[in-house]
């Protein structure tokens, strides 16, 4: 019987409601500073495959969403919103029966035991909703009892963390419409940029978080029958396509959904079939939601400084971060891949060699300013600089003020004591967080 | 109270809560009543709707599945806390509610019903308790409604009841005017107090008729109500109960609850040892049914919950036939939630076809009801029809729906619903202290801890939490390996030891831990909290101060109002956690001293 908390900015727009019909689902934008409630009245209805509570009223800010209802379902919104319109035309049937496709696959691991469940990879362009789709699939595992990771290695948008981050999450619950994976205990590895530029490195991360996945599956029978969900990153053409390509090698992936482009259906199932080393893939081609926005440049930023600032304060605004100094001297700096040396200043004869999972150290300066910096699960300096690419991290800080005279920089840390190490990892991604 | 006005929204939320909550109870099961008692706990504050929810409910629901109810209603009253104002709510219909209950009931539940009653003297006005004794024991002689042969046993138990309470034979109320003729159809209003003349007549007659009865009857003492739940506990929930009935004796601040913990280990006792009069081969009564779910002796370590198919296999009652009950079965899972109308859709969720075999996942508590799931083939074409059951595996087929997070369970996973619901409250509490709390995301884990990790819900002291902080509690101790976040928290859970300290917690009397600070050269109380002048136990006060209603003097103020030496106070300001804005230097910032405190409980 808790009070709802009061809608911010003293808005006067009277709450609205919307009836849903079975299978039609209610859009819904809300704007990054504004804040509205959606209470469902009666019927069912979910967010992403996770089922809402009647009668509660879930927040939001700054998000793109859909009140799906499969029975029907009366919805009110209360508060500020950019859209808000109910739509007939859904995927949801396509993306319900994969869920029960996926199931039938864990119930045969089960029976089998040893055999892992459908480990699946989700590609397609950017803005045809990847995520969401990652979303829908989790949250039905869950609701079916199963206890799936998630891999995210869509790096421009850290749906698990930060952007600039590649990591995997258990999903032991249905995703909260609410909070996201923010609650949940991840497993990262600093990528540092917000594209997968870096080739090696984001094979190579990959690689590791293949590893932890494998081993995790292997520890874990109920996880192995669930099985795994991969998103991927936008990028379908040229390397992005190889991306793919080595994601499916890695992780064994043996079915891949592809979201709203045929192409890349084609393509990814004559690479399938044609490579030897990957027996039985199925690849499914799904519809994209009309919903899917594509989303302006600018909002995306908007949407990464949220995320970091999300990290730090809580999806609620409800943690609280240390700010702190700490002393340049007291710490590493290193930035993993160096830019290629232009073949003009090499030797005669010698070609570039491939810097770009070298670990080189970072004298500090004001350029660190408002960077996000990666704070290494290696408690100290690692005799081997280079182990630190392996490394996952443990959270992050973010450079508030540079003092070059005193030597110190004024950094945000997400809670309060000693950092767990004194190797941060300098990032590409810069964060124009408003405090 | 604004829940208590008919017309307002949390009455009108509530009521419907309440009444969906109360479709599952269709069987007498004790994870059902406690959780259903617990949600009434939580609705207090428009404890009128949750009562008009029950009445209701006791009127629409067919007579075997009564009750149930009325052990609900039992449940309600003789909860903590809550008790004393739900017994003035259902005081004012219980006459109506309990006698037409008896009146509609099959001999063995009568005899239940006999129980209850027996044991609500203390909870309800003796007067009423009297009357409805007197009036059932009137009713006893009337022909049962299933016309099963057994009013003799009724009216033995009503006058063993009756005598085994000291005043039971009232004179001066028997004297009284009746208002029984008045009683079959009354209207509602009338009832309220309508006892509270002493108008507990009629009873006399059959006090006397049912003498002979008594005479023959075997002089066995039934054992009080809480005995008899407790007698269907299994060994190590009584032997749990015990270990904090002790432990609340021994806190000198729960001292008015004091003889309710004794009461309830006097209850305990009696329960054991009529398990262990159970155990003797020489007795030869009939078994003591256990109160709740009903179960021989030998089968109450496992008290299995109620399942579908017991449901089938009761007798059918009037026109209510298996399938029908199949079918409300099924919509009070499956459309639990809609009942709040509206619902304009044609959904096909109360169509018998849908019911997946109740027992078909029993081997398969992971994967729930989806062992019944349509084959669909992983291809582009064949996910586009729309499979109905596919649906329903994850709502109807799902019914047990808990109303907080819309999280469902199978049927037959009831008991991991309970310790949902259970987790829900453990979650609530922590989310009201919140304001109390600071919390931080903690660091991460490193790949060997993040492999073991995991958020397990049956033990929430080590999960960071489903819907709650990203604190992570235990996310934060595992990673504590590697150095930083353990450090932390010691320093931020410890006090620095003055002059005049006890050396012993304030509320529990144990021995505080202390230890030298290398650092600041100083000792320190670990895992406590200074409040004023004393110090407490970190989990001594948070408790004190949610259950017993310790004066709020929060930490925090005081922790100013003391006179700390210099030293502490620098520290403070050293470890002082805020709420930054980075608009403004760190040097204009004032630092928040009792928040070193406060973190104390986060930790």
């Amino acid at each position: 019987m808790e009070a709802d908390p009061p809608v911010l900015g003293a808005d006067t727009t009277p709450p609205r409601s919307f009836t849903l019909n079975a299978q039609h689902e209610l859009r819904v934008e809300i704007d990054n500073e504004k804040r509205a409630t959606i209470t469902v009245l009666s019927g069912t209805a979910e967010i992403f495959g996770t089922e809402l509570a009647v009668d509660r009223a879930y927040t939001f800010s700054g998000a793109k969403l859909a009140v799906f209802s499969w029975h029907g379902a009366t919805v009110q919104i209360a508060g500020p919103t950019e859209v808000a319109y109910v739509s007939k035309e859904t995927p949801m049937t396509s993306y319900v029966n994969t869920h029960a496709a996926l199931e039938q696959l864990r119930i045969a691991a089960e029976r089998m035991g040893s055999q892992s469940g459908p480990r699946v990879l989700i590609a397609g362009a950017g803005d045809v909703g990847k995520s969401s789709l990652c979303k829908i699939l989790l949250s039905y595992a869950a609701r079916s009892g199963r206890r799936p990771l998630y891999v995210d290695l869509d790096v421009g948008q850290g749906s698990i963390s930060v952007p600039g981050v590649m990591a995997t999450a258990l999903v032991e619950k249905p995703v909260d419409v609410e909070e996201g994976f923010s609650n949940h205990i991840p497993l990262l590895y600093h990528f540092g940029h917000l594209s997968p530029d870096n080739h090696s490195l984001y094979k190579s991360i990959m690689g590791r978080i293949a590893t932890a996945v494998t081993r995790r599956c292997q520890s874990d029978a109920h996880t192995r029958h669930s099985g795994v969900i991969i998103n991927t990153c936008g990028w379908i053409e040229g390397p992005g396509f190889q991306f793919i390509m080595s994601a499916i090698d890695l992780f064994q992936v043996d079915v891949v959904l592809t979201i709203d482009s045929e192409r890349l259906h084609h393509d990814i199932a004559t690479a399938v079939n044609s490579s030897g080393t990957n027996n039985q893939v199925a690849v499914v081609s799904l519809p994209k939601s009309g919903g899917v926005v594509s989303r302006p440049q600018v909002f995306r930023r908007k949407t990464r400084n949220e995320r970091v600032k999300q990290y730090f304060y809580g999806i609620k605004n409800d943690l609280f971060p240390s700010r702190t100094t700490i002393k340049l001297n007291d710490f590493v700096f290193v930035r993993i891949g160096a830019p290629p040396v232009p073949a003009s200043c090499l030797p005669l004869g010698e070609t570039p060699a491939n810097n770009e999972l070298k670990v080189i150290t970072v004298t500090p300066s004001t350029d660190l300013l408002y960077t996000v910096l990666s704070v290494s699960a290696s408690p100290q300096v690692p005799s081997n600089l280079q182990s630190l690419v392996d490394t996952n991290v443990l959270g992050f800080v973010f450079v508030a003020a540079v003092n070059m005279d005193k030597k110190e920089l004024t950094i945000l840390a997400p809670s309060i004591g000693r950092l767990p190490s004194n190797v941060l990892i300098v990032s590409a991604v810069k964060c124009e967080m408003q405090l | 109270m604004a829940g208590s006005n008919p017309a307002s929204a949390e009455y009108q939320r509530t009521f419907r809560e309440f009444s969906d909550s109360l479709d599952f109870l269709k069987v007498n099961s004790k994870i059902h009543i406690d959780m259903l008692t617990q949600l009434a706990a939580e609705s207090q504050s428009a404890a009128p709707a949750v009562v008009a929810a029950i009445e209701a409910r006791l009127r629409q629901v067919p007579a075997d599945r009564k009750l149930p109810i009325l052990y609900l209603i039992d449940s309600i009253v003789k909860a903590k806390v809550i008790g004393t104002t739900y017994a003035g709510l259902f005081e004012r219909n219980l006459a109506e509610t309990f006698v037409e209950t008896y009146t509609v009931v099959g001999g063995e539940d009568r005899r239940r019903l006999d129980r209850v009653l027996n044991l609500w003297e203390g909870y309800f006005p003796a007067p009423l308790v009297q009357f409805l004794r007197d009036r059932i024991v009137g009713l006893a002689q009337t022909a049962d409604p299933r016309r099963q042969a057994a009013p003799r046993p009724d009216a033995s138990a009503n006058v063993r009841m009756a005598s085994s309470h000291g005043g039971a034979a009232p004179g001066p109320q028997q004297q009284t005017s009746s208002v029984w003729p008045n009683y079959e159809a009354p209207p509602p209003q009338a009832h309220q107090n309508f006892y509270a003349g002493g108008m507990v007549a009629g009873g006399a007659q059959q006090w006397s008729n049912a003498g002979p009865a008594y005479a023959s009857a075997p002089p066995t003492r039934p054992l009080s109500y809480d005995a008899q739940i407790f007698a269907s506990w299994p060994q190590f929930e009584r032997d749990g109960l015990r270990a904090s009935l002790l432990a609340g004796l021994r806190d000198p601040m729960a001292v008015h609850q004091h003889a309710q913990l004794r009461r309830q280990l006097a209850d305990l006792d009696e329960a054991e040892a009529h398990l262990r009069s159970l155990m003797q081969p020489q007795f030869n009564q009939p078994v003591q049914q256990s109160y709740y779910a009903p179960l021989p002796p030998d089968a109450q370590s496992q008290q299995p919950p109620p399942t579908l198919s017991q449901l089938q296999t009761a007798p059918p009652e009037g026109k209510l036939d298996v399938s029908s009950l199949l079918q409300q079965f099924m919509q009070s899972g499956a459309l639990g939630a809609l009942t709040g109308g509206a619902l304009q859709s044609a959904t096909p969720l109360s169509a018998p076809q849908v019911i997946p075999p109740p027992t078909g996942s029993s081997g398969h508590a992971s994967s729930g009801a989806s062992m019944a799931l349509p084959h669909v083939a992983l291809d582009s074409d064949a996910v586009k029809t729309f499979r109905n059951d596919v649906v329903e595996s994850l709502y109807s087929w799902r019914p047990l729906l808990c109303t907080q997070c819309a999280f469902r369970f199978p049927a037959d996973r009831r008991t991991a619903m309970a310790e949902h619901m259970d987790w829900h409250f453990r979650a609530n509490k922590r989310e009201r202290e919140r304001d109390k709390n600071v919390r931080s995301r903690r660091w991460y884990l490193p790949v060997d801890d993040w492999l073991q990790y995991k958020e397990t819900e049956e033990d929430d002291e080590r999960q960071p939490a489903f819907f709650t902080d990203g604190t992570g509690r235990d996310g934060g101790q595992t990673s504590g390996a590697t150095g930083g976040a353990s450090a932390g928290e010691s320093v931020d859970a410890a006090v620095a030891v003055l002059p005049d300290d006890a050396t012993e917690c304030s509320i529990c009397g144990d021995k505080l831990e202390r230890v030298y600070n290398q650092d600041d050269e100083e000792w320190r109380f670990v895992g406590a909290v200074r409040v004023g002048a004393q110090v407490f136990h970190t989990r001594c006060h948070a408790d004190a101060v949610t259950n017993h209603g310790l004066p709020s003097t929060s930490p925090d103020t005081s922790f100013d109002a003391h006179p700390l030496d210099p030293r502490q106070k620098r520290k403070v300001v050293g470890f002082a956690c805020e709420k930054i804005n980075l608009t403004q230097s760190i040097a204009a910032h004032g630092p928040f001293p009792g928040l070193i405190s406060l973190w104390c409980f986060v930790v």
